[in-house]
């Protein structure tokens, strides 16, 4: 399989590269090659491999010579249009045939942006979490994989996930004990690796797969924002209605039949393959 | 909320001593002043300050003079009602607003009126906010940030 695309998913969090992992999957079910970029580390989650991966922290870094010496003729970039260090100039967009930016936000208008010849938008129409993009820009749908996901809300369980495991014991103690006022039960997961059943869901987190991807369960779900340096996990929340920000919410919250809600969207990959031109 | 007193679980404070009431809005602070009635509904400490008699002209405290008696009900002392109390015994609507002439709308409503059956401490509220602060990784990829 040649390779046709060079997936740059270089960031902060493990968002970029499930992204560009699912793109690479999408793409090889096609008959398609591409290498994906990612950073060190970001990707341990993800251990299937659907093609080569390189590892660095910008395309500039030296060990990629050869990959820019003869690069694939089209280049995909995830999220930061000038990449994770700032190394993406028009200089280096002219290394490939065609570019394509993978929008996921673009919260200021930067005159520096370098020009791609597309714009991806990972969000449905309609949904998009910041500003205006161009009139060709094109909505993929969220670019998540909740096919994983397996649970149902006949329990009388408050089921807090906590994949970061950033509660501590006095606020598990505290959320035990709420619960228990109205009548249910608490379970904690660091991992929901099997089917489970739980009438509330609260998740620690709201970051771009976590949210979307748990979006589409038909249960009755609030998520706990965390301050990230490039997300904004409480907008992303509060868009929805589905932050819970103050402990005080949290009572009103499982004492209330909240209708559960079903806002999922698979990735349109019909509108990757005509976006990506295959 | 941008109200500038509310009133606390007084049996975090029993010890304590003083006015039970909370002031202040960012820097949240119990009041502390001497404890001049017991709320007649709770039994939360309050000084003359934070005191409330229903049905009483509503006033601001710098607008009471501070040798104002509270009114007594024939022989017995004072019918003192905390904030709270008060605010539940009248059916008053408290506002988030302080900007309104109702001393009442400056005390905090909502769910700080169930603030005896809360299963909260004040440790509770600050492991949650602990939660949601800045992660300093999230920068560098220990986050799903992205």
């Amino acid at each position: 399989m040649t390779v046709e695309f060079l997936i740059y998913a270089v960031g902060g969090g493990h968002g970029h590269a499930r992204r560009g992992l699912l793109l690479q999957q999408h793409l090889a079910q096609r008959g398609i090659g591409s290498v994906i970029l990612l950073r060190p580390g970001s990707d341990r989650h993800f251990p299937v491999s659907y093609g080569p991966r390189q590892y660095a922290l910008g395309i500039d870094d030296p060990k990629l010579v050869s990959l820019l010496d003869k690069p694939p003729p089209r280049l995909i970039v995830d999220t930061f249009p000038q990449g994770w260090q700032g190394e993406m100039s028009n200089r280096l967009l002219a290394h490939f045939e065609s570019t394509y930016w993978m929008a996921r936000y673009a919260k200021t208008v930067d005159m520096h942006q370098p020009a791609f010849g597309r714009t991806l938008l990972p969000y449905p129409k309609g949904r998009e979490e910041w500003g205006s993009h161009s009139a060709t820009a094109i909505h993929t749908g969220y670019i998540v994989d909740a096919s994983h996901w397996r649970i149902g809300t006949a329990k009388r369980l408050l089921a807090v996930f906590d994949p970061e495991g950033r509660c501590g014991g006095r606020l598990i103690s505290a959320f035990s004990r709420a619960a228990s006022k109205t009548g249910l039960n608490l379970a904690y997961h660091r991992l929901i690796d099997r089917p489970m059943e739980a009438a509330k869901l609260l998740v620690v987190g709201a970051g771009y797969n976590t949210f979307y991807e748990l979006l589409g369960l038909a249960m009755d779900i609030r998520f706990l924002p965390v301050m990230k340096r490039h997300d904004d996990q409480f907008r992303r929340a509060n868009l929805f209605g589905l932050g819970l920000t103050h402990l005080d919410q949290l009572l009103p919250w499982l004492d209330a039949v909240s209708p559960s809600r079903i806002d999922y969207a698979e990735p349109d990959w019909s509108a990757v393959a005509s976006a990506l031109e295959v | 909320m941008f109200n500038s007193d509310k009133v606390v679980n007084p049996m975090s404070f029993a010890d304590l001593g003083g006015c039970a009431v909370q002031a202040g809005v960012v820097f949240i602070r119990r009041c502390g002043k001497p404890v001049e009635f017991e709320c007649v509904e709770c039994g939360l400490p309050l000084c003359g300050e934070h005191g409330r008699q229903p049905n009483a002209e509503l006033e601001t405290p710098s607008a009471r003079a501070e040798d104002t008696p509270f009114v007594s009900m024939g022989e017995g002392p004072p019918v003192v009602y905390c904030p709270t109390c008060l605010s539940r015994l009248e059916g008053t609507e408290l506002s988030d607003s302080n900007t309104t002439g109702n001393w009442n709308s400056l005390f905090l409503s909502g769910s700080y009126h169930d603030w005896y059956n809360s299963p909260f401490t004040e440790e509770d509220y600050a492991a949650f906010d602990a939660v949601s602060e800045f992660d300093k990784d999230g920068g560098t990829g220990h986050g799903y940030d992205s």
